[in-house]
């Protein structure tokens, strides 16, 4: 399935908002929410992009399908740098991309009944209408485990998994080869997220589709991706292919490793809890964003900005210290593993 | 399915309402309350619509009525007809409502030469009470019969709309066929005693001037029904789109139009209007004009919040990943999520626009006198409320008042109808 091939590839891209006030909207200040960050996707694989909440997630993807556009920097889609095109240009390639949103209510017009959503994209693009149109809607449906009867009623008579569904199913309308899944499983309950993550993984295979998979919530990131990357404010962390809970190797990530809670009450582990307040993106630190809340930090961390490192087997690290640090959050994986084992 | 085609063919209220032998006497006590207030009451405004038409001034008035009743059934007939087509399958339902729109243009063009041999001198007046009133009836045929089975469903809403709508159109249907069922001339005067009380003569009293109160108020509902159209009219079509562009635009064009919109609302509405109808003239277009000035803001800051609210909504830009265009998301996406504000204020607005307009006329800037409006006798009157004839403002108030309450009410139910949401 995966023939290296990247479908997308993003270099030193930059999102700044302006901050502005006045009478006149002068620019005060810049949020740099996404600050210099690279990376590839490869066709049919699921990169996995994790992290707080403000840390610039969101917005990587939706500078990544133009809905927002990128203050510096290059997005390849196709062997087509897309970061410069115009709307009109855009409007084509978009056929090969889809959106999943995080709150499926707002992400679905009111007014609009289950098939006029889902046949919309091929309306728009006229792919398909009348007859067509409906029969297409069916299988799309179908696809997503709805069926026929479904077909007439509105967004607000479903429940809050049914309309994720039908949100990916509008997303697969087009047959893209890009889908940006933002938080998708964020407002279900935990069976719900199971069910849709599941079925997203079978379309995977059964459409040949490339996911960036937008969450912050790290199990769910590691059971759908096959790399991870961890994003803190506007920069890209770590970005692995190996098991981000056995091999974390940026302390940024093993803190958010050993975060992840244990089910079991009898564990007291020493999570490696981090304090402090997340930096502001607007006025972020010098050298390594990392470093006023990391417990290694030395003096070149403040100066010197690390770059991704390659570690072996495309594990990049932007850390000074990758591979010689102690990260101490192994116990909380063994307490872990042993709830999960049963003894 | 049987069951609905049944519906479609005797349906609407009195469907609901027909007495079935089986079932009379198994029906509960609000049932029979309903049955008995509906038909009471079309009985009441039907008798009470002959008598007039007997009674008055005109002669004919019995004829034009009937003529209007032709239309209306003569128009049932070819929907029933459209119906069972489109049951068949030989016609698409969007040719068969232009089928109907092309047999009202016929209809009228029918009539206008046959008015013409039969009365050459007043033949304008006939055509229009005639025309004007049959399709009045028809369109409240229609709406009984094709949209009150829909409407029930939707509980409250429905039947708020159905009572606000035939409320309106019971007042344009009199409006129509006023000069021919007004017991005197309307703006004659000394038709009888000055100030005379309501009596078996004179049903609603006379005015100041000795005029009939009763045919003034039967009459007196065409200009604020004029202006009332023009100027909604006039303000949605401005207010809505202006909006819609400058939210959607943003940056300069919006800056400048929202300068412009505030500094028209900053203005005291009816002072504005006051101002507008001065340079105008007098007259029911210019009134209109005026009060659509007034208005064209409360639209546009409407429409504009509301677009910058969903424009910022996922699924319009779910609606830009799909490949829309910009069109496209403006007029599938914003607008009809947008609208139903802009019908709740145009159902507000239409009353504002009824009392704005009495209020032009009071001050001297709306209508010649001699023009029956319910404005000016609510002007009038107040004068002699301190003589004690309260008859004089308040039949023609409480005609603004229930043509207002129309307005609202049909707007209510609309806006509840128009959003899916709101059916919870």
């Amino acid at each position: 399935m995966t023939d290296n091939v990247p479908l997308v590839q993003v270099k030193n891209l930059k999102k700044y908002f302006p901050l502005t006030g006045g009478v006149f909207r002068k620019v005060l200040g810049y949020v740099r929410a996404v600050d210099d960050i690279s990376f590839d996707i490869v066709k049919g694989e699921t990169l996995g992009l994790v992290g707080e909440s403000g840390c610039g997630k969101t917005t990587t993807g939706r500078t990544l399908l133009r809905l927002i556009p990128p203050t510096s920097g290059t997005m390849i889609f196709e062997g087509q740098d897309i970061s410069e095109l115009k709307s009109k240009e855009m409007r084509f390639l978009r056929r090969n991309m889809g959106i999943v949103f995080q709150d499926p209510m707002a992400s679905l017009d009111p007014r609009l009944t289950i098939k006029n959503a889902v046949g919309e994209p091929l309306l728009v693009n006229g792919i398909a209408r009348g007859y067509g149109l409906r029969q297409k809607v069916i299988e799309l449906l179908n696809k997503v485990g709805l069926n026929e009867d479904h077909l007439n009623r509105f967004p607000h008579e479903f429940s809050g998994g049914q309309r994720q569904r039908i949100c990916i199913a509008r997303a697969l309308a087009l047959n893209p080869k890009l889908v940006v899944m933002d938080e998708p499983t964020s407002s279900t309950d935990v069976s719900v997220q199971a069910q849709t993550l599941n079925l997203m993984k079978d379309l995977q295979k059964e459409f040949d589709l490339t996911y960036l998979f937008i969450s912050h919530n790290l199990s769910v990131v590691k059971h759908m991706s096959d790399r991870v990357a961890v994003m803190y404010l506007g920069k890209i962390m770590e970005m692995t292919p190996r098991d981000i809970f056995q091999e974390a190797m940026h302390p940024y990530s093993a803190a958010l490793v050993s975060s992840v809670p244990v089910p079991n009450p009898e564990f007291r582990g020493r999570a490696a809890i981090l304090s402090g307040e997340v930096p502001s993106p607007i006025n972020p630190p010098t050298g390594c964003r990392f470093h006023p809340r990391c417990r290694f930090a030395k003096e070149v961390c403040k100066d010197e900005v690390p770059d991704l490192r390659d570690m072996g087997d495309g594990h990049l690290v932007a850390c000074h210290f990758a591979g010689e640090l102690d990260l101490d959050y192994k116990a909380q994986i063994e307490a872990q593993e042993a709830t999960i084992t049963g003894r | 399915m049987d069951n609905r085609q049944d519906t479609k063919l005797v349906s609407g209220v009195f469907y609901q309402l027909s007495p079935k032998r089986e079932s009379f006497q198994n029906q509960s006590r609000t049932w029979w309350i309903i049955f008995i207030i509906v038909v009471g009451g079309s009985l009441v405004l039907l008798a009470g619509l002959f008598l007039l038409a007997a009674q008055s001034i005109s002669q004919i008035g019995i004829q034009v009525v009937l003529i209007t009743f032709a239309i209306a059934i003569c128009m049932m007939i070819i929907l029933s007809i459209k119906d069972l087509k489109i049951e068949d399958g030989t016609l698409t339902t969007a040719r068969g409502y232009a089928l109907f729109i092309v047999m009202c243009v016929v209809a009228a063009l029918i009539l206008i030469p046959l008015s013409l041999v039969f009365l050459p001198l007043d033949s304008l007046t006939f055509w229009i009470a005639t025309v004007g009133g049959g399709l009045t009836l028809s369109f409240t045929g229609l709406m009984i019969r094709d949209f009150y089975p829909e409407l029930r469903e939707r509980g409250t809403a429905g039947i708020l709309t159905i009572s606000g709508l035939l409320i309106v159109f019971a007042i344009v249907y009199m409006t129509f066929l006023a000069p021919f069922i007004t017991p005197y001339l309307p703006f004659s005067i000394n038709v009888g005693p000055v100030l005379d009380p309501p009596s078996s003569e004179y049903p609603l009293g006379t005015t100041a001037l000795g005029q009939d109160l009763l045919s003034r108020v039967i009459a007196g509902g065409a200009t604020m029904l004029q202006v009332a159209a023009i100027s909604v009219a006039v303000c949605f079509t401005i207010g809505v789109p202006v909006g819609l562009l400058a939210s959607f635009r943003g940056g300069l064009t919006d800056r400048v139009l929202s300068l412009v919109m505030d500094s028209i609302f900053a203005f005291p509405g009816l002072v504005l209007a006051i101002a507008i109808a001065a340079m105008l003239g007098p007259g029911a277009v210019n009134m209109a004009i005026s009060i659509a000035v007034v208005y064209i803001p409360s639209y546009f800051r409407v429409v504009r919040s509301q677009v910058l609210t969903v424009r910022e909504l996922p699924y319009v830009e779910a609606a830009v990943v799909m490949g829309a265009r910009d069109r496209d998301i403006m007029f599938r996406y914003i607008l009809p999520n947008v609208l139903p504000s802009a019908v709740v204020v145009m159902s507000i607005n239409f009353a504002d626009a009824v009392l704005t307009a009495a209020g032009l006329t009071f001050v001297g800037l709306g209508l010649p006198v001699d023009i029956a409006d319910w404005g000016w006798d609510l002007t009038s009157g107040r004068n002699q409320m301190i003589v004690g004839a309260w008859w004089v403002s308040s039949f023609p108030g409480l005609m603004v008042v229930i043509l207002a309450l129309g307005f609202t009410l049909a707007g209510d139910g609309l806006n509840e109808i128009l959003t899916p949401k709101l059916q919870e």
